[in-house]
């Protein structure tokens, strides 16, 4: 409430804050330049003449004498920006099919997840044979984000409050009117956060096309400055991938702020309403059912692609063909056996630099909620790091690291801590602040909460 | 004096539960059941739930958490149906009520949209119904809840108290022929929650509508109502109708009467005697 001569007081604070936020802006700046001074001492001491770490001055210089890869970086954000669209509009069109029925969420989920563990590594040789470059760099661009929005718009369509759809029900409002009035605009953050992260994804998956074949974009002229071990060239291009994913991020951001994504902090307490404690034997088997109908959706979708590309079953195979494979053909035993034994080297690598990751961000994030001062001086690394596209990464950490299980744990441990840092910082902060109060009246440290 | 009190609150109370419940143009329940299947089987919440007012009255619902008064609030604003009986809000099925626009509600959660100012939240029932209204009809409302300088604040910026006077100028501004409060103040504290009382009884007093007030605090029921039924906890049954003779307006002076409190202390000993004859059973 309002007291007389509040003004005063709250412009005072106002003036408080900014000088805070100033002093904060200062220290990330020299935080900057700390890192990048250190960076160069390091890489004329330590790591000189092991052509791994080139200083910060002559990545610059490379990326100067090469314009920056200019027309490269064109492709690639075209590329981007359509499978960015596609992929999204995609997304999002699924994501209104939940609106239809409920029952249809937990089969778009599940058909959802599965796209997304079909790893781009293993499907661009196959886009590349059935479509132009071009259009398979978009492809695999369309496919990194459509389950990020996918999940985010779900997740967006039943952020409203179950109190806050019943009050607009008993106003006399019909189902469209709830939906338009409250559904759909109580999804927009989440809609929005989705956006975001697609934007940067949206370039790591073209990227990753570039890898399999095409004549311009940022992933070809790094494959090409790895064959010709160019070190500099190779940091140079990562640096440039990093900015521009940063500023689609950011940029992103910034748009949907504009459209008012920023200011919806829900006063209710009160849960989402589809939020059910405890599941009864018959709502299991709907899940499953539903689990089973994604599927059996997507094994359908696998089977006519195939078809429909026209080529024969030389390079794309059918779900059966796979079954044949693996069960029904008499080599069958032997391809399970080699496929299992690789499996296996693969999960040892994921699992370690899962578990090193996760520890990691677990400390990092706690260290962020107990310090805000952290919080606000990392935050931006951390939000460029997150936007750093992997591929960008993996050269260098491979010159870093050797491609040893070192390197390799250390890439997945990277591809794990960001994302991770993220969600548990963002997860250790959403605690309700009425909670958060309690805890803090009855003078808990900051430790405790 | 206090046995002359005592003797005409217990005839009102007869008056009630000795003659048949007659069809009244306000509010009416007449033999409402609520059973809702659950893993265990079958659990009663209302049984027989008989409630009349006559229109622009204001009546309370009093009973102990988890009575089931919160259920007849829900049925008689269509957001539930009940198993067996009838619901006529102003004559209406309350289905009707709701789709019609007649029906105002607030509930203990304030549930502003977080996006919309104050104003927008407040103009939310009348977009919903399709009616256009002058600016300086929303801008009355929100001076007549005390918000004047909030107008363009959104939720997060307002203390619980003002969420809850928005939620009440939310549903007052589609004029509804009943205003459904669901504990609008059960979360706030108790000096609040005095002087939103005093609050509520003047807008109410200023925009009349018929009235149904759930509410667990036997003061508030007997500063704010006309009727109060008092409902026992499982299965929900109507122990006490009690017809409260204060007139009207009543000003916070009325808190401190012997009166308020003897009726009080009448209301709280039918509530646990209920309770108690309930543990024996």
């Amino acid at each position: 409430m309002r007291t007389p001569g509040s003004g005063s007081l709250a412009s005072r604070s106002a003036r408080i804050g900014d000088l805070r936020s100033n002093r904060v802006l200062g220290f990330q700046l020299l935080l900057g330049v700390g890192v990048v001074a250190l960076w160069e001492i390091l890489a004329v001491t330590i790591f000189a003449h092991r052509f791994v770490l080139p200083t910060p001055t002559s990545i610059v210089a490379t990326g100067w004498h090469d314009h920056f890869y200019g027309s490269d970086l064109v492709a690639t954000l075209s590329e981007a920006s359509l499978g960015w669209l596609i992929g999204n509009s995609l997304g999002l069109a699924l994501a209104t099919l939940t609106l239809v029925s409920r029952r249809a969420e937990g089969i778009l989920v599940s058909f959802g997840v599965m796209t997304y563990a079909v790893p781009t590594v293993a499907i661009g040789p196959i886009l590349f044979i059935v479509q132009s470059p071009f259009a398979a760099k978009i492809t695999m661009s369309a496919l990194s984000v459509f389950f990020v929005t996918l999940v985010a718009a779900v997740a967006g369509l039943r952020a409203a409050s179950k109190t806050s759809l019943e009050m607009a029900a008993a106003f006399g409002a019909r189902k469209w009117s709830i939906l338009r009035r409250v559904r759909i605009r109580a999804s927009v953050p989440s809609i929005a956060a989705g956006l975001c992260i697609s934007a940067p994804a949206a370039i790591l998956g073209a990227m990753i096309g570039d890898y399999f074949g095409g004549q311009s974009g940022l992933g070809v002229v790094m494959l090409q400055a790895q064959q010709q071990l160019s070190v500099s060239r190779t940091w140079a291009i990562a640096g440039v991938t990093t900015v521009v994913s940063g500023t689609a991020y950011g940029i992103t951001l910034w748009l949907t702020r504009r459209f008012g994504a920023g200011n919806a902090v829900s006063t209710d307490v009160s849960g989402s309403p589809q939020g059910s404690a405890k599941r009864t034997t018959q709502q299991n088997v709907a899940a499953t059912a539903r689990v089973m109908a994604g599927v059996a959706i997507a094994l359908a979708v696998w089977t006519a692609l195939v078809h429909l590309s026209g080529l024969g079953g030389y390079f794309l195979k059918t779900p059966l063909a796979v079954w044949n494979y693996l069960v029904s053909s008499p080599q069958s035993p032997q391809n399970r056996q080699q496929i299992l034994l690789t499996l296996a080297t693969t999960l040892l690598h994921a699992g370690s630099g899962w578990i090193l990751g996760t520890i990691l961000a677990v400390i990092g994030a706690v260290i962020l909620v107990l310090s805000p001062a952290a919080t606000r001086a990392v935050m931006p690394l951390v939000l460029v790091v997150r936007s750093v596209p992997l591929v960008a990464m993996t050269p260098l950490l491979a010159l870093l690291f050797g491609r040893g299980l070192a390197g390799i744990t250390v890439i997945a441990a990277l591809v794990t801590i960001v994302p991770s840092l993220v969600t548990i910082s963002d997860g250790l902060q959403s605690a309700p602040g009425p909670a958060l109060d309690l805890i803090r009246s009855i003078g808990a440290a900051s430790s405790k909460r | 004096m206090n046995l002359a009190i005592d003797e005409k609150l217990k005839q009102a109370a007869q008056g009630h539960l000795g003659g048949t419940p007659q069809a009244q143009d306000g509010l009416c329940l007449q033999g409402v059941t609520k059973v809702y299947k659950s893993r265990k089987g079958e659990v009663t919440a209302l049984s027989g739930v008989d409630i009349s007012s006559v229109r622009g009255s204001f009546t309370a619902l009093l009973g102990p958490s988890g009575c089931g008064k919160s259920t007849v609030l829900r049925m008689m604003a269509d957001l539930d149906t009940p198993s067996a009986g009838n619901i006529l809000v102003h004559g209406e099925h309350p289905r009707e009520a709701r789709l019609a626009h007649h029906l105002g509600v607030a509930f203990q959660e304030a549930a502003l949209l977080p996006w919309k100012t104050v104003e927008a939240n407040i103009r939310l029932p009348l977009e919903i119904a399709g009616r256009r209204v002058e600016a300086s009809a929303i801008a009355d409302l929100i001076s007549l809840v005390g918000l004047r300088d909030f107008a363009k604040s959104l939720p997060s910026e307002l203390s619980g108290g003002m969420r809850q006077r928005v939620a009440i100028a939310r549903a007052l501004s589609i004029e509804p022929h009943v205003l459904l409060l669901d504990e609008p103040f059960g979360a706030l504290d108790e000096m609040t929650r005095r002087r939103m009382n005093i609050e509520l009884q003047r807008i109410w007093t200023e925009r009349s509508a018929t009235t149904l007030l759930v509410t667990h605090s036997i003061s508030e029921a007997v500063f704010l109502a006309d009727d109060i039924f008092v409902l026992s906890p499982r299965p929900g049954v109507v122990v006490t109708h009690l017809k409260v003779p204060f007139a009207r307006p009543r000003g916070a002076e009325l808190l401190r009467a012997p009166e308020f409190h003897e009726i009080c202390d009448y209301l709280s000993g039918v509530l646990f005697e209920s309770e108690d004859s309930k543990e024996q059973l």
